[in-house]
């Protein structure tokens, strides 16, 4: 016990700067990816078979192979195809984004799906365009599953982009692998940053779940304006 | 008012409407009647465009519906209510005369309060639909409706997921409605009120027409055997 806590001590400054990058490329990318996968979901609830097929195979393909290939394609192959070398956190946060777009996408369709079609039915009959129904009926209902699985999303990218370490990007694993390497303690850095992880995430899954019964409190009562 | 011209209605393999032709004139209250599955949903869903026909027309005034915004003109009131949840009484009823540009917000306030007043429900106008019993829900889904001034009213099944005691003050504001003249397409499965109410019951069956008639010849003397045994089994209920 005392060498794990001499241990942080000591190297705290690795362990906090590898939280502080850990978040920043969840952070980043989940906005990007947020962005991009909200056009995607639109893809995939669109009309045009075409349009539908080339946004499934967008997001079966992200999800079919394995985070630390997606990363490890865009760092290397940014170089190997254009010749211009980019950051290890560039190349992160450009994999990360085009890999949580395909679940953010998923998310955001299951989140308007799950609006009754009678609201659909509804603005319709009311002479509502198709837009001015996604805008001012079935977006603002889709919201309140969405946002809490995007929380939920978040919490999925704290632990995945673990990997990005496999780039040499500072992140918490890899910060764990220097301070492993230069204490001579293999095992102990590892406990450490387990329990960082666990904090992390347990914290936020423990925040998005209080936001989302304020949904559902918000829901039942609309207490606001 | 209302002409339905030999229309036919698949979906995909299944006819749901064979050859079904309506008049509906002006002030008018046809009840639409008849056993589960037989296409009265479909029917009235194809006369506001909810459903594309699969073959013949339908004219509103001497206009093809599918050249006009049917939503001007008719409006539509659901089994399920299908009020807006995220928003006040009075935004669901004055959302789209508003978007739809057809009022200013201001006019639009006044004509739904105009309308909650008339269905003693001002003193709810701020709240959400989630705090109204079901029959208030359904008589803010007519006022909804009626806050696009329509000059038909569409009625499915608007009190068969009422709980009993509640599908009275519905059906009131219903007759007040047909008493005002205006036109309406009932749906229904409560004959008292068709009987009371409707100037025409058609009797559908298997996506046809089977019988169409004034409400006391169809409840009286009715032609068809079929008319006679639905008429029985569900007045006998
Ligand atoms: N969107 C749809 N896709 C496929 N079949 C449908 C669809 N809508 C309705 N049908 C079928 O069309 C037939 C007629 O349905 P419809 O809802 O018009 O009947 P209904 O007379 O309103 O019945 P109910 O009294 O149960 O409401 C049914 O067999 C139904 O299964
Ligand atoms: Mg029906």
């Amino acid at each position: 016990m005392p060498k794990i806590i001499s241990l942080i001590v000591d190297y705290r400054q690795y362990y906090l700067q590898g939280i502080r990058i850990t978040l920043e490329l969840c952070f980043v990318s989940l906005a990007l990816g947020s962005m991009l996968g909200s056009v995607i979901s639109m893809m995939k609830l669109s009309k045009h078979k075409i349009i539908r097929f080339i946004a499934s195979a967008y997001i079966e393909l992200v999800r079919g192979t394995p985070m630390m290939v997606q990363i490890a394609i865009v760092y290397f192959g940014s170089y190997a195809l254009t010749g211009i070398n980019i950051s290890a956190f560039l190349a992160s946060v450009i994999a990360v984004s085009l890999n949580s777009a395909a679940y953010v996408a998923e998310i955001i369709r299951s989140g308007i799906q799950s609006v009754d079609k009678g609201q659909w039915e509804a603005a319709k009959s009311l002479g509502l365009t198709q837009s001015q129904t996604m805008r001012t009926i079935i977006f603002p209902q889709a919201i309140k599953n969405i946002l809490p699985a995007l929380g939920n999303e978040f919490v999925t990218l704290i632990k995945e982009t673990s990997v990005a370490s496999t780039i040499g990007l500072a992140e918490l694993m890899q910060a764990t692998n220097v301070v492993r390497s230069t204490s001579f303690d293999a095992f102990n850095p590892l406990l450490i940053v387990a329990f960082t992880y666990f904090c992390l995430t347990f914290s936020i899954s423990k925040l998005v779940g209080l936001f989302e019964k304020k949904l559902s409190y918000t829901n039942k009562t609309e207490l606001a304006n | 008012m209302l002409e339905i011209k030999n229309i036919y209605k698949d979906f995909g393999e299944k006819k749901v409407l064979k050859d079904i032709s309506l008049n509906i004139n002006e002030g008018e209250v046809v009840a639409l009647i008849g056993p589960s599955g037989s296409g009265k949903s479909t029917l009235i869903r194809c006369i506001n465009k909810m459903e594309d026909l699969t073959a013949g027309n339908i004219f509103y005034n001497g206009e093809n519906i599918n050249d006009i915004d049917v939503s001007k003109s008719i409006g539509m009131v659901f089994q399920h209510f299908n009020l807006f949840p995220h928003k006040t009484i009075m935004e669901n009823i004055t959302l789209a005369p508003v978007l739809t540009k057809k009022k200013t917000s201001k006019e639009a306030e006044i004509k739904a309060l105009e309308l909650l007043e008339m269905l003693g429900l001002s003193d709810k106008k701020n709240d959400y639909p989630d705090s109204l019993s079901g029959g208030q829900k359904q008589r803010i889904a007519i006022a909804r409706a009626l806050a696009m001034e329509p000059d038909i009213m569409l009625f499915d099944e608007a009190t068969s997921a009422l709980d009993p005691e509640m599908v009275g003050e519905v059906l009131n504001v219903m007759k007040d409605l047909a008493k005002q003249g205006m036109t309406m397409v009932v749906v229904t499965h409560e004959m008292g009120f068709a009987r009371q109410v409707a100037d025409k019951v058609v009797f559908m069956v298997d996506g046809y027409i089977m019988e169409e008639n004034t409400a006391e010849e169809i409840f009286d003397n009715p032609k068809e055997e079929r008319t006679k045994e639905f008429l029985s089994q569900i007045l006998n209920y």
